[in-house]
């Protein structure tokens, strides 16, 4: 049997979902199907209460499983660390350039890091070296994340995404994030 | 409608890792042949006790003396001392502590004089053993004295455990801690070194 990978469980459930399957027609207003896959990144501001505000980079790739369902992977980070963001993502349908949109999903944290190289001496004279390496980390994720916002369609590959989202961890609000992405179409349309 | 439950299962398949640090290597230093003794594990005759101050040792110290008469003799206002052991072939895995027949001479006030013992385990060393003469006000005053102890250095630890070892070094030094000390006066004399393993272990 085959070795599961999330990936393949995240379609594996899309496939198994009778809502999204009913939605087939093309979102763009130019009557063509979406690509597969879009890249693209932007800015996110998330409002931390109490806490103060931060304004960080956003990476981010979708996959359209459907015409109207996307998982969407978003990483928010100054630097080398960071939130990621991986949720489902729905899209309604296009009212002139825009469609609204819903997501839902989970955050986490990223961490990658080179290390140098370490050396300790040893009363014996023994040097213990530490090679230099790459520390990398992602922890499952600890919110819940619910959002919104809308997407305007710049050209047939091209779109602006603007919204925002709410942080949910432990049963309180961690976080209101205001989000802003320019995305690009990739590849063969679906 | 959109339904929560594919969204679980996304969460439930996103799992945590980690990456894992390469393992660390070692760059030792130049191994010091064994050499046979009279008595095994004890370096008491200049013979024996050169394989303590081979060119792998550092420090102000020499051989004085000959035969079993001869000591090793650091002089302490020229610097520290680091004396390595020579290899334990095989190497030991019962050893209780060193045992040692030393004198500080000529000493002044307020000179400090610490004289750990490392030893070092086969494979990499993450953390050595480090052995202590016993530190009682008695023997503070005898050795203020000048006269020769013979005293067993040990870990401070409660339970006593065995140690594996391939070799020892033996540091003659003003400090414990890695920041400079001003530095003590006169000479140390060690007489004779011995690793004393457990009761009941046979000798090779």
């Amino acid at each position: 049997m085959a070795r599961s990978t999330p990936f393949s469980l995240i379609l594996l459930v899309a496939l198994a979902s009778r809502a999204f399957a009913q939605s087939t027609e093309p979102l763009t207003t130019k009557g063509l199907r979406l690509s597969w896959i879009e890249v693209g990144g932007g800015l996110t501001t998330p409002i931390f209460p109490g806490e103060g505000t931060a304004l960080t980079g956003t990476v981010q790739a979708r996959v359209n499983l459907f015409s109207s369902l996307a998982v969407e992977l978003s990483t928010h980070s100054p630097g080398s660390a960071g939130f990621y963001d991986l949720h489902m993502r729905l899209t309604g349908k296009p009212v002139g350039s825009a469609s609204g949109f819903f997501t839902m999903g989970g955050l986490g944290v990223f961490e990658t890091r080179h290390v140098r190289e370490f050396r300790n001496t040893l009363p014996t004279g023994d040097v213990i070296v530490y090679p230099a390496h790459r520390y990398s980390r992602v922890t499952r994720p600890f919110a819940m994340t619910f959002g919104g916002g809308a997407r305007f369609e710049l050209s047939d590959r091209v779109t602006a995404d603007l919204g925002g989202e709410l942080w949910v961890g432990a049963g309180t609000a961690l976080a209101f994030a205001m989000r802003t992405a320019l995305m690009v179409g990739i590849g063969p349309r679906r | 409608m959109f339904r929560a439950r594919p969204v679980l299962l996304l969460l439930v398949a996103a799992a945590a890792c980690e990456t894992t640090p390469t393992a660390p290597t070692v760059i030792e230093p130049p191994l010091v042949p064994a050499v046979a003794t009279a008595v095994p594990l004890r370096w008491d005759s200049a013979d024996e006790l050169a394989a303590w101050t081979t060119p792998v040792s550092t420090g102000p110290f020499s051989i004085q003396g000959d035969s079993t008469d001869a000591v090793i003799r650091v002089d302490l206002i020229a610097g520290n001392a680091a004396l390595h052991g020579p290899e334990l072939d095989p190497p030991l895995v019962d050893v209780q502590g060193v045992r040692m027949r030393y004198r500080w001479l000529n000493r002044q006030d307020g000179d400090s004089l610490f004289l750990p013992v490392y030893l070092r385990p086969p494979g990499v060393p993450t953390t050595l053993p480090r052995l202590l003469p016993p530190s009682s006000s008695a023997d503070f005053t005898l050795i203020r004295s000048g006269a020769w102890m013979e005293r067993m250095l040990t870990t401070n630890s409660v339970t006593k455990s065995l140690f594996s070892a391939r070799y020892a070094v033996l540091k003659v030094t003003n400090t414990l801690f890695t920041a400079p000390a001003p530095p003590s006066h006169g000479t140390v004399e060690i007489d004779w070194i011995e690793i004393a393993r457990s009761t009941g272990s046979s000798d090779e």
